[in-house]
């Protein structure tokens, strides 16, 4: 009927769509209007009063009074976003969360509010959040608001963790172990081999503990990984540098402290706590190292127990986490750890929300697995071509970001339902008292006292020490010397005194290498050298004396007997 | 009597050697009597009309003993060094002191003095 109508009446067809399009007939009179010249009924009077209605509205837009954007139809959910530009609320299905929400927004544009305002919404509903803030320890102060909703909020420094990420107790060991060694391999950047050399290292422990049996209640942590790397012999030197290096300086650090238990807390128990983590004064890869073992321990956990299309029982978000998100990127051509956690958490009924300031150095794959997406005021001509372009705006609307985006208003797009048009919302300003300072946070730990956890304490005192300190003498024991040096000591002491050339010869070795060997022993008091002119010209001999360290280490070489 | 390795295991048994080799009659630690008191000589060497007291220094400090041990034995002084460094640091302290007119006295290094012997012991 609609159609036999109005194409006799073309402009006045297009006045309608652009009436529609901007809310112009959502009060009594224009639906009454609408209804009517939807039943083809048209006469001066009413094509007067609709067209009074869109000129003026096409006035003030051509003034720029009026955003290129439709009024949302976004009215149904528990989630609300705040207020559209016809005071309209827009809402949400929290299930929608599922999908992974993107919010990007330069510094002062309102983000931090805007998570202060969903997150204590997700909360009332049932769902647990999890909050990281990379830098700032601004979040913590929605705990009293969670409070009031019933809801413990607890807050949780880095270096608070009891955390173990060999650790798989109600997962499957074999996959929990390929997922740490891939983390470990990625964020300590290891050479080729070495990943394998980490692998074979987790196996023996794992054997070791009886996991693969089992029969294990306690797990080894990484600390037993870096010995075991340094106590077997016959790795490869340049690969076992590296995971020395690397590892050690990552467990050296006081966060690092944190990972020394057996048995740590479990991201499968934790996950039925709203926890805020707060990741400052931490390197970046015990950011990653803490927050992707726990987060993947949670969806291989989830989909071990064969859960699909789950409700929303967790919430997500990465506060300030451009760096983060930016330190995923990896030059071998993989998927970053986080794009892959976003492309699988639907199902398994957790809401991965990252919030940054530039859409810079988040990968593509990130972005497509971000069915929210949500801009507010950006810094960067290209942030807003990619990002406007991705949400599905037309030039105007990008100008109109560009031109008139405030703090705490925001341009929304969501890629679930039939709507999916971009949007602009405003979100109110919170004023939250600061009430939660670190004495009340470290208070609030306690209720994680009751998660099982064991200590591993014989690395209380652990430290790493660097590899060339094997040179020193040792107190006691068999000296950490080489088959070569030991044969080299050996003929010293059996034939004492003799110009140094000719030890190179007993033993077999280049005359280059026999200085390096002497040096090393002069060094390190096993040998003392004596110089005489043994010819009428050139350099004097050296003649080399035995000291007791030497012929300690030869008699114990020897059984405990002499040389 | 207390030697160091590089004196008494070193220097002092290969310059015997060589003298044993050309048949001389050596004698390690030899006492010799210096006014009223025991003392030894690193090396004793006779062969045919030669008397020689060797002795192996690292440094000028003893060189007054070895004169008086030389002395008593009415031997020739053959002082042994490893180096020519500490041979001219003694040369400067032998010329300091009063020696007897009839002491020969030889302050070599090791070589030069392996050398030495050997023209001796043809």
């Amino acid at each position: 009927m609609k159609s036999q109508t109005h194409n006799n009446h073309s402009p006045l067809l297009a006045d309608m769509v652009y009436g529609v399009k901007h809310g112009l007939f959502e009060d009594d009179l224009g639906r009454s209007l609408h209804q009517v010249w939807s039943l083809g009924v048209s006469d001066e009077l009413i094509d007067g009063m609709i067209k009074a209605r869109v000129r003026s509205c096409q006035v003030q837009e051509a003034f720029g009074h009026v955003p290129p954007f439709q009024k949302s139809h976004l009215d149904n959910g528990e989630v609300v976003w705040g207020k559209g530009l016809w005071n309209e609320v827009i809402r949400q299905p929290a299930q929608d969360l599922c999908s992974g929400m993107g919010v990007f927004s330069g510094t002062g544009g309102g983000k931090s509010n805007l998570l202060s305002f969903i997150a204590p919404q997700i909360a009332a509903r049932g769902a647990n959040v999890w909050l990281a803030e990379m830098y700032k320890t601004q979040l913590r102060q929605l705990r009293p608001v969670f409070q009031r909703l019933g809801k413990d909020l607890v807050v949780l420094r880095a270096d608070g963790w009891k955390y173990n990420p060999l650790y798989a107790e109600c997962r499957d060991p074999h996959v929990h172990l390929l997922m740490v060694v891939d983390l470990l391999d990625r964020i300590l950047d290891l050479p080729l081999r070495a990943r394998s050399i980490l692998l074979q290292g987790c196996h023996e422990l794992y054997r070791k503990f009886g996991v693969w049996d089992g029969k294990s209640k306690t797990f080894p942590c990484l600390f037993d990984l870096f010995e075991w790397v340094r106590s077997t012999p016959g790795l490869n030197p340049q690969s076992r540098d590296a995971i020395l290096d690397r590892l050690g300086a990552l467990l050296a650090s006081r966060a690092g402290r944190c990972m020394a238990y057996r048995v740590g807390w479990n991201p499968v128990d934790l996950q039925r706590f709203s926890v805020i983590f707060e990741m400052r004064d931490v390197s970046e890869q015990i950011k990653q190292l803490l927050l992707e073992t726990c987060l993947y321990s949670i969806f291989q956990y989830e989909y071990q127990r064969g859960v699909v299309n789950a409700p929303l029982s967790l919430f997500i978000a990465f506060e300030d986490s451009q760096r983060f998100l930016s330190s995923n990127q990896q030059t071998k051509g993989e998927i970053t750890p986080i794009a892959e956690l976003a492309a699988v958490e639907r199902g398994s009924g957790k809401a991965l929300c990252i919030l940054g300031q530039t859409t810079h150095g988040i990968s593509r794959p990130l972005m497509a697995n971000l069915t929210t997406k949500i801009m507010g005021r950006l810094g960067t001509h290209e942030d807003y071509q990619t990002l406007g372009a991705d949400m599905g705006m037309d030039a105007a609307q990008i100008v109109w970001a560009m031109k008139n985006l405030k703090a705490g208003t925001f341009i929304g797009q969501t890629s679930i339902g039939n709507w999916r048009e971009p949007f602009v919302f405003r979100v109110p300003h919170l004023n939250i008292p600061v009430t939660v300072d670190d004495q009340a946070a470290a208070e609030s730990l306690k209720a994680l006292d009751g998660l099982p956890t064991e200590r591993a304490s014989e690395f209380d005192h652990w430290e790493m020490r660097p590899i060339v300190e094997v040179r020193e003498v040792p107190a006691s024991g068999v000296p950490p010397l080489s088959e070569v040096e030991l044969r080299y000591l050996k003929s010293v002491v059996q034939n004492p005194g003799k110009p140094s050339g000719l030890y190179a010869r007993l033993v077999g070795i280049s005359g280059k290498r026999a200085v390096e060997i002497r040096t090393q022993f002069v060094a390190s008091g096993y040998l003392r050298e004596h110089k005489a002119a043994t010819g009428k010209r050139g350099r004097h001999s050296i003649f080399l004396e035995p000291l007791p360290p030497a012929l300690e280490a030869v008699a114990k070489l020897n059984g405990g007997g002499l040389p | 009597m207390s030697q160091g390795f590089f004196h008494g295991h070193v220097l002092v048994p290969s310059l015997e050697r060589v003298c044993l080799s050309r048949g001389a009659d050596v004698r390690r630690e030899h006492p010799v009597r210096v006014d009223g008191h025991i003392r030894f000589v690193d090396l004793y060497i006779r062969y045919r009309g030669w008397r020689i007291a060797c002795e192996v220094e690292n440094c000028a400090n003893r060189v007054r003993h070895d004169i008086a041990k030389a002395s008593a034995l009415q031997a020739t002084l053959l002082i042994v060094t490893p180096d020519g460094t500490t041979a001219r640091a003694i040369r400067r302290k032998m010329r300091t002191l009063k020696k007897p007119k009839e002491l020969q006295i030889w302050i070599l290094s090791y070589c030069p003095a392996l050398q030495r012997l050997g023209e001796i012991m043809i």
